[in-house]
């Protein structure tokens, strides 16, 4: 039987950390490539096209946690995803060097009218002839809600409930002009036909919109759709529009399950469930040796600072760590999230942790597992987590920049092409054709 | 003594049209390039940088104007700043293929948030190393307000007020980092310095923010603030905030009245030097080897002005409906949320010449959004331009093309040599920012 082929998308912030806290001292991360330019995401988009990977994907978050010890400090500090740029603006700067790879990037709809995020990204999808790929959240944490005005969040069904009428109101706008509206015939003096673009007079519950849209339709009708649900509600959403879920699964067994219950759930939506790629974190620490591999690892992970760690769990449990104690074994606490976070952590260190161990491990890779070894090591963990769960890929993080991206497109893509388990070229030009891509 | 210099600045819209109605039929435009795509706006962007423009400007409209008969099929049809796509996301595009040319991009107060847009106007000025303007705008038609979910636009004096605490949060982000925040030492694990970073907790009638941005401080601090309001409301809020001002005047009487006025109102309301606040003027230039042919040119552009189009768009900017009018009687003086300024000098009040007729005003307008033309041979027009500079008192001209790219390689190879050897416009730019070069003289 011919093997499945993996998909690739690049996991990257626009900040001086992503999911490694110790990225930004890593002795291996360029000086001359700073995280503040847009020359090192033009690198980092040259390289994963070099690569055939789908897309280069960015995470984000506007807001500067201060969870641990009600401060910034920590955060601020230790530069735990703070600052943290736009990562909007460097689609257009990425796209402007390269043909083909896939550009992603987060953008929440908490704050947002539909109107708004229908038209910048159809912007986007137009600039780079249909490479636009939009990651949706709705925003979680009491930091960002306070940068935009709202005392608490939505509860948490009635945000999906409003989700979905946002992307009800953006597919919409995205389809106001028709296929042929444009004529742009300078003889006649008619640019588009009138009869063929469309107000929606969209009255909801949570919108009114009139539209037409003022940005024609865009090479791909809208950008791609990425969402990253966990919850039931969650993974309905996903299971509805998502093109490509990003999923975080420390345990190969865990992403089968999470794999199994969205494909199923596309099937009961009448969806193919071939039509959204799942692909789960990694954080791949590549060398010529195992043992130089594992010496990559140790001075990674030791970089991570515990007060980095801590301020970055607090934040993820949106909960002030500093309230329990730090250096004591973990006892049974009354925060589930917190609770399962320790076990998986302890399972993986093979002993039970204190809850400053945890949190350092929590900085090192955000839960994402780490991939260690040689190219064809990392390739077989790879192909063994790919091959547990049923497909369909990964997103990738890096321990430095942007040294851990060439290194995985250097040495563990050829790797995989040679197995079978990747492309070796682009099928198609347009971001959905490469998540459509077998 | 030296003559005083004139900063340029290009002026476009992220559309099919800038400012003159089927200027997209013309048979010179963007052959050969789809305007949806980047490399005719990075040609454009070269073009200018090549001409030491200070900067291009690139205004916005959010839905298609739909006053003229309560229908929007005149937008549609000629194109009227119709489609109009996102102009924040395009700068990164021209920025890759420049060094110096400065951006500066309209975006609306009314419909945006100031976290988001205080994070994205640092950001870009981040990734162009300075050379970022904001536009600050509160909009103009009921229908871009229908497509934020209101029934109708909020009034000017609300548009206003919002505009006002929107900038003041806005200044608040930007400062809440000392500029000497980021520490990067990787010994002592201090990314950044806590005690230089601040939130903003601010609390107002229109928004809440708690700050502080999430962006390190960028190299001009804050984007170059621009503004464009002519009325009451507008010129105070340009006299006290804005480093550069664009002013629409139908003639250079005007431009020394609009002139005098803001600066007046710069020095005696708000203590600011006159000098700290430039004063750019719209016009159109054509250009040709010979009078004959730049009038020819002319000509072939007002041909190409649909009437209806041109009646469409002057209803939308007005925000009134003008189809039941006598095209043929004086201008009325209507109360409008639309650009006030506009109709105001079409009725003369501005300048003091007698009020336009309907016909006269509406292909004005779909001419070149009535902006002055200035039209003739280079030297002709630098001569106008040195002219109009003198008399109405303004530091330079915002120059919409009426064909792209051509029009703006034109300016460049036939016009600006001439003003540089007039001593009129820099030889080489001196700084490397927006604000450097508005300041440069």
């Amino acid at each position: 039987m011919k093997k499945k082929k993996m998909h690739f998308a690049q996991f990257v912030m626009h900040g001086p950390t992503y999911h490694s806290l110790a990225m930004w001292r890593h002795p291996e991360t360029r000086r001359d490539l700073p995280w503040d330019r847009p020359e090192l995401y033009q690198h980092i988009a040259k390289v994963c096209e070099r690569g055939k990977l789908d897309m280069v994907f960015f995470a984000d978050l506007s807001f500067i946690s201060d969870a641990f010890q009600k401060s910034l400090a920590p955060a601020l500090r230790c530069a735990t995803q703070a600052p943290m740029h736009d990562p909007m603006p460097l689609l257009s700067w990425m796209g402007a060097v390269t043909d083909t790879i896939g550009l992603a990037a987060t953008f929440s709809i908490s704050h947002h009218h539909p109107f708004y995020a229908a038209r910048v990204w159809a912007s986007i999808d137009h600039l780079t002839r249909g490479r636009a790929a939009w990651n949706i959240v709705t925003s979680v944490n009491h930091n960002e809600s306070n940068n935009y005005g709202e005392d608490a969040l939505l509860e948490h069904d009635l945000r999906y409930d409003r989700a979905e009428e946002f992307m009800e109101v953006c597919k919409k706008l995205w389809n106001s002009w028709d296929e042929d509206a444009v004529r742009a015939d300078r003889e006649a003096g008619i640019f588009a036909d009138p009869e063929k673009v469309h107000r929606l007079d969209h009255e909801g519950r949570f919108f009114r919109c009139r539209g037409p849209l003022t940005v024609t339709r865009s090479p791909q009708v809208g950008p791609a759709l990425i969402q990253a649900g966990a919850s039931p509600k969650g993974r309905a959403f996903a299971a509805r529009h998502a093109e490509a879920i990003f999923a975080i699964n420390h345990f190969a067994e865990g992403a089968a399950d999470y794999y199994a219950d969205i494909k199923n759930r596309m099937e009961n939506e009448g969806r193919n469930p071939d039509h959204c790629k799942i692909l789960f974190g990694v954080q791949p620490i590549i060398a010529k040796t195992e043992t130089e591999a594992r010496d990559k690892q140790a001075l990674h992970n030791e970089l991570v600072p515990d007060e980095g760690g801590l301020a970055i769990l607090s934040s993820h449990m949106d909960y002030d760590l500093s309230k329990l104690e730090l250096d004591d074994v973990m006892q049974p606490i009354a925060l589930p999230g917190l609770q399962s976070m320790a076990e998986m952590y302890s399972r993986t260190a093979g002993k039970k942790l204190t809850l400053r161990e945890v949190a350092k491990m929590h900085g090192e890779s955000v839960s994402l597992p780490q991939f260690v070894g040689t190219s064809e090591q990392v390739a077989d963990q790879l192909e063994a987590y790919f091959d547990t769960v049923g497909g369909d890929g990964f997103m990738l993080s890096a321990t430095h920049s942007p040294g851990a991206i060439e290194e995985f497109v250097d040495l563990v893509i050829p790797e995989l092409q040679k197995r079978g388990r990747f492309r070796t070229e682009y099928a198609g030009k347009t971001q959905r054709e490469h998540l459509l891509q077998e | 003594m030296a003559k005083k210099k004139m900063h340029l600045v290009g002026f476009m819209i992220n559309s099919p049209m800038c400012h003159s109605i089927s200027s997209w039929t013309h048979p010179r435009d963007r052959v050969g390039y789809k305007w949806t795509e980047p490399e005719v706006w990075q040609e454009v962007a070269r073009t200018l940088e090549r001409g030491k423009f200070d900067a291009l400007f690139l205004a916005d409209v959010m839905a298609p104007f739909g006053k003229y008969k309560n229908r929007m099929d005149e937008a549609l049809r000629y194109a009227l700043q119709f489609p109009t796509h996102d102009p924040l996301v395009l700068i990164p595009t021209m920025s890759v293929v420049t060094e110096h040319l400065g951006f500066a991009a309209t975006a609306s107060t009314t419909y945006n948030d100031p976290y988001t847009l205080a994070r994205r106007f640092s950001t870009l000025d981040h990734l162009t190393k300075g050379r970022i303007g904001w536009n600050i705008v509160t909009s103009i038609q009921t229908n871009e307000a229908r497509n934020f979910g209101q029934q109708e636009m909020p009034s000017h004096d609300v548009r206003y007020a919002r505009a006002r605490e929107f900038l003041e949060v806005c200044n608040k982000l930007w400062s809440s980092w000392e500029p000497d925040a980021v520490v990067m030492d990787k010994e002592n694990q201090i990314f950044t310095d806590p005690t230089k970073v601040k939130a903003i907790n601010h609390k107002g009638i229109f928004f809440d923010v708690a700050g502080p941005l999430c962006c390190a401080p960028s190299p001009q601090g804050r984007p170059v603030i621009i503004q464009a309001g002519a009325s009451e409301q507008g010129r105070d809020y340009a006299a006290q905030h804005a480093e550069y001002v664009f002013g629409l005047q139908l003639n250079t009487a005007g431009m020394r009245a609009f002139s005098d006025d803001i600066r007046k109102r710069a020095v005696k309301k708000f203590g600011r030097k006159p000098e700290e606040v430039k004063i750019m003027y719209g016009i159109q230039v054509i250009l040709g080897h010979t009078e004959a042919e730049a009038r020819a040119k002319q000509k072939m552009m007002a041909d190409l002005v649909p009437f209806e189009g041109a009646m469409a768009i002057l209803s939308g900017h007005l925000n009134f409906d003008w189809s039941e009018y006598d095209l043929d009687a004086p201008l009325e003086n209507i109360k409008t949320e639309g650009v006030q300024g506009i109709l105001d000098a079409m009725i003369g009040m501005i300048g003091g010449e007698k009020a336009l007729t309907l016909r006269e005003a509406a292909l004005m307008h779909g001419r070149s959004v009535s902006m002055p033309q200035v039209m003739g041979t280079a030297e002709q027009v630098a001569d106008q331009m040195e002219t109009m500079m003198d008399e109405g008192g303004g530091n330079g001209f915002q120059i919409t093309p009426t064909y792209i790219p051509g029009s703006f390689q034109e300016l460049v190879d036939g016009l600006v040599p001439v003003l540089q050897k007039r001593g009129l416009h820099r030889e080489e730019y001196t700084g490397k920012t927006l604000r450097d070069h508005l300041r440069e003289y």
